[in-house]
């Protein structure tokens, strides 16, 4: 009986150990997340140069879905032609 | 001691810019209330009594709603939109037929951020993070239109509860604060000027037409440049703003993006902001949401200040339709964000539309063209079809 008193006062204290671990992790993480945050906020400037040449922005989207839409076609058109030699 | 005067020249020089600068800032102000102003008068001058039949085509809702996407999308401004809105309403339109067209300056709006998102499309993670967080907006005032639309028709609550507050500040009573508006008094001098001006040249329809036309350009440029000029002086403040709010909850973030957007005038500005701040990875989706729905509020000042502009028996309705959006918007935060399961909806939305998307881009086109221009326009002929 001692031993299970033991035993369970032994566990609690792991517990209470490891709850004290994960809080100060948690209070790292947060803290550094937060001063990454800070550092980011302090490149406003630049974010707001990106929303003034948003149309330049465009040109890479356009370029890549242009791509996509030649390789779907492209695609559909070999699977035709599959379909076609295979009947 | 040469130094000396030149360090003690230099702040005064850099005053100087800031007071011309906030100079600037004030006669573009005044020039929106002039344009404001202009088309209200304007819109009455054309159309006399006739301003409700002119809108009848926008008697169906889903047409009101179309009409303020549409222009909104186009301009990329609905601090634009809704202040012409005002002056329309200024001139005779009636409230009733404004209020699906304010409702769709919220959904027109969101394409602005959507399209810098777009930028990252090469980034792979970055841009599905950066999409995200733009599209989080779309599908909030989608779903805002979905719930409210429905009920503003069945029960008018936002006209009513706007008409109830706009009597209390703009109603003749004695504990009003008409008395208080210094606007009106400094901005019809100007209208009545060109209005007499243009009178004698051409017949009223074209005088009115011509000012419509003019109120509508001045707004344009006006808010353009308001919105440019500010994003530079305020930026100082957006930083002070955003550090504030780091680490604060949903509140803060909330509370930040309204002031942030009220000092930049634009909610273009502060949604697109955020999008490489998710971007990269050091805000997360759930952190930039609250931020992307205080632009929704913040926004509602420039038809506010734009409705301080009108006189005349309609600067009532025009003070209810900015009311209208004010509390369309306080309403949908609240209720969408308040409530867990309805909160959770864009979120999800953008998210499960990022992951198609960075799969394939061509969704993304897909999704542009079909939410702003497709679908409002298959929505108009089914509604019309179905006789609204």
């Amino acid at each position: 009986m001692l031993n299970a008193i033991k035993r369970r006062e032994e566990l609690e204290a792991k517990i209470t150990e490891l709850e004290t671990s994960l809080n100060i992790l948690k209070q790292q993480l947060r803290e550094e997340v937060e001063q990454e945050q800070h550092r980011d906020i302090d490149h406003l400037d630049e974010y707001l140069e990106e929303v003034v040449h948003r149309y330049g922005n465009l040109k890479d989207f356009w370029h890549i879905v242009g791509h996509e839409l030649r390789e779907r076609f492209a695609r559909k058109k070999a699977a035709e032609q599959k379909k076609d030699t295979g009947v | 001691m040469h130094t000396g005067a030149f360090s003690q020249s230099e702040p005064s020089g850099a005053s100087r810019t800031a007071f011309r600068e906030w100079l600037t800032v004030a006669v573009l102000v005044y020039l929106l209330l002039v344009a404001v102003a202009m088309i209200g008068t304007g819109f009455k001058t054309a159309a006399g009594a006739n301003a409700r039949e002119l809108f009848a085509f926008a008697g169906n809702p889903v047409t009101g709603i179309v009409i303020g996407t549409i222009a909104t999308a186009l301009i990329q401004s609905s601090s634009t939109v809704t202040s012409i809105i005002v002056g329309l309403v200024a001139g005779g339109l009636p409230v009733g037929i404004a209020i699906p067209m304010v409702m769709g300056a919220n959904i027109g709006t969101t394409i602005t951020n959507t399209i810098v998102s777009l930028g990252h499309v090469r980034e792979g993670d970055e841009f599905k993070r950066a999409y995200e967080a733009a599209t989080i907006h779309d599908f909030f005032n989608l779903l805002c239109v979905v719930i409210f639309l429905p009920l503003e028709l069945m029960t008018g609550m936002l006209a009513r509860s706007a008409a109830f507050f706009s009597t209390m500040f703009d109603g003749g009573t004695s504990l009003s604060i008409k008395q208080l508006n210094f606007v009106k008094p400094i901005v019809h001098p100007v209208v009545d000027v060109f209005q007499s001006a243009l009178g004698p040249l051409m017949p009223s329809v074209a005088t009115g037409l011509f000012m419509i036309f003019t109120g509508v350009i001045l707004i344009i440029a006006s808010i353009g440049f308001l919105g440019r000029l500010l994003k530079q002086l305020m930026v100082g403040r957006a930083k002070e703003i955003l550090h504030k709010s780091v680490g604060r909850g949903p509140f803060s973030g909330l509370v930040s993006g309204t002031v942030l957007t009220v000092l930049v005038q634009s909610s273009s500005t502060t949604t697109s902001l955020v999008v490489p701040l998710a971007g990269n990875g050091v805000f997360s989706l759930r952190q930039v949401y609250p931020f992307t729905l205080g632009a929704n509020i913040g926004t509602c000042i420039t038809a506010l200040l734009a409705a301080t502009a009108v006189s005349g028996p309609n600067s009532v309705f025009a003070l209810q339709i900015a009311l209208v959006h004010l509390l369309y918007n306080i309403l949908g935060v609240v209720v969408i964000y308040g409530i867990p399961f309805l909160r959770h909806i864009p979120l999800r939305a953008a998210e499960r539309l990022a992951e198609a998307t960075v799969n394939n881009k061509v969704y993304a086109l897909m999704y542009i063209v079909g939410v702003f221009f497709l679908i409002p326009g298959v929505l108009i002929a089914v509604s019309n079809w179905l006789g609204f």
